[in-house]
């Protein structure tokens, strides 16, 4: 299960990749193809691996919750549909900023207190990721059925950890969740700059 | 090259041993090697085809390729294993395997014996890093908790130095873990620990700035660590091994010197671990490299060393604690006189 998983979510990054390039063009078709192609390139073998294996053991996979964001991404984009609203890709941005903020330097030597290890064992996380999840659902934010997909994946042993943290994060997301929240972050104070300038110079 | 020895006691009457060897360290070709011997009451040579032993011969238990079919994972190359039994004669292995770059890019890894080492189980990889799983190292053996499950110590090398404590047991066909800090970026590798008392434990480290080998204790299992001190003990940023003696007193080989690996030392403690006497001079020769001890005390309260010795072989030692306390009343004798 857990090969297949890593198989399946360096697939789902290859279509992402091709789905965002989607967007810049019409051919719905041929997009959707070369997505289809792109979700088999982790099958592709060199040197004894399959290139999913490798890009599973040189950088440690996806997380679920980003699988499953670049999943509803490359469904929203070939399918010109929404599924998440901008409120949940907004969460799931700051969620992953914050996440990969509280995790990483902690688990870099940072400080004598390592976060890591609540994945592994007691209720902390679990807790603390349902209270999370109970505060989207009552904003009904759809980022929180994200959330309760992901820790039923943890239940099923999904991937190889068994901590809790690699169910919700990875560096990707983490970088992701920073430059999107980042970004958006600017972008409103810039567009608050412009309409005060504005209404200084009306 | 062979490096890296690490040995326990795998039934009443037999020890065995792993360590690696290879063209280098770091090397493609290194693999991690397997031998057991009964129970010894002397001292012997092993790991080089010039050593005369009484040794099994040498039995490839994993290599690169190996490794890379069990963890369906690239494998660059392998380093440190620990070997160590559980309280249910299971006989346990965790290496060091690199998937990218140098000993930066470790990961841990598990395979089980149980059959007292005739076959083992596939590699299980041991997810202990959010961050792409790299940098963990293993090197000093464990101790077993009352509970059945295993302290093994564990440190990373990536951006912070620090050492760690991993929790292991084995249940349902599986490697079950979790993992606790000792403390924060430190420089502190090569955490070595002991068991001196029902709930009392002390870990020694290896210090990467030379500032000599510092200590921590606990007084509750290993739930909670002191915060780092001084030993007293100087440290050439060399590995330490650490056992503890029928009165609960620690015993530490190590290479007792700021700057080199050029000796091997055997020091006792006395009341607590800032006070030592030294023992007696295992190895000593300027310009070598004696290295990497391990020590075990069987169920028989006999000592058994191993080290590398120059890297071209494994040394194994063995002494027990009537030669400790002639060395002991020797050494204070000189101290006197």
């Amino acid at each position: 299960m857990h090969a297949c998983y890593a198989l399946f979510a360096w697939g789902i990054v290859a279509a992402s990749i091709v789905s965002c390039l989607r967007r810049r063009s019409r051919k719905q078709k041929k997009y959707c193809l070369l997505a289809a192609i792109a979700s088999t390139i982790a099958l592709f073998p060199i040197g004894g691996l399959l290139l999913g294996q490798w890009c599973q053991g040189l950088l440690h996979g996806p997380s679920p919750v980003l699988t499953l964001l670049m999943v509803v991404k490359i469904v929203e984009s070939l399918s010109r549909s929404t599924l998440l609203r901008t409120g949940a890709w907004t969460s799931a941005w700051m969620f992953g900023m914050l996440a990969g903020w509280i995790v990483y330097p902690a688990a870099l030597g940072i400080g004598s207190v390592d976060v890591y290890p609540l994945g592994f064992q007691g209720m902390t996380l679990p807790l603390v990721l349902a209270v999370i999840t109970a505060a989207l659902l009552f904003h009904r934010n759809q980022f929180g059925y994200v959330l309760i997909f992901a820790a039923a994946l943890w239940q099923l042993g999904l991937i190889a950890s068994p901590n809790l943290w690699d169910y919700l994060i990875d560096p990707a997301y983490a970088f992701l969740g920073t430059a999107m929240t980042g970004g958006h972050v600017a972008s409103t104070l810039w567009a608050n700059r412009r309409r005060q300038a504005e209404i200084s110079l009306s | 090259m062979v490096h890296c020895a690490s040995l326990c006691q795998i039934d009443p009457t037999q020890l065995a041993a792993v360590w690696y060897a290879g063209s280098r360290e770091g090397a493609r070709d290194v693999a991690i090697f397997y031998s057991t011997r009964d129970l010894p009451r002397e001292s012997a040579s092993f790991g080089s085809p010039s050593a005369p032993s009484v040794w099994s011969p040498p039995r490839r238990l994993i290599d690169q390729p190996q490794a890379e079919a069990e963890l369906s994972q690239r494998v660059k190359k392998l380093g440190n294993p620990v070997l160590f039994s559980d309280t249910e004669s299971r006989i346990w292995m965790v290496y060091v395997s690199v998937g990218m770059g140098g000993w930066s890019g470790s990961s841990l890894n598990a395979k089980v014996s149980q059959d007292g080492g005739r076959t083992w189980s596939n590699s299980q990889k041991l997810y202990l890093s959010p961050f792409l799983n790299v940098s963990t190292l293993v090197r000093s053996t464990p101790v077993l908790l009352s509970s059945g499950e295993i302290l093994l110590p564990i440190y990373h090398e990536f951006l912070g130095k620090f050492p760690e404590l991993l929790r292991l047991r084995y249940e349902a066909g599986r490697v079950h873990y979790s993992k606790q800090r000792l403390v924060g970026s430190s420089d502190f590798i090569q955490p070595a620990i002991a068991v001196t008392g029902e709930r009392d434990a002390t870990v020694l480290h290896r210090d990467m700035v030379r500032r000599g080998t510092a200590f921590q204790t606990t007084r509750d299992a290993g739930q909670t660590w002191s915060p780092p001190a001084w030993t007293g003990l100087p440290n050439s940023n060399s590995s330490v091994a650490v056992a503890s003696t029928s009165e609960q007193r620690l015993l530490v080989a190590w290479n007792d010197s700021p700057t080199d690996r050029a000796n091997l030392t055997l020091a006792l403690s006395g009341d607590g671990p800032q006070q030592w006497t030294r023992l007696a001079v295992i190895e000593n020769e300027p310009g070598e490299r004696f290295s990497y001890p391990s020590m075990i005390r069987d169920r028989d309260g006999f000592f058994h060393l191993v080290y590398t010795w120059k890297r071209n072989k494994i040394e194994h030692v063995t002494f027990n604690e009537a030669w400790l306390t002639r060395q002991e009343q020797a050494a204070e004798r000189k101290r006197t006189t």
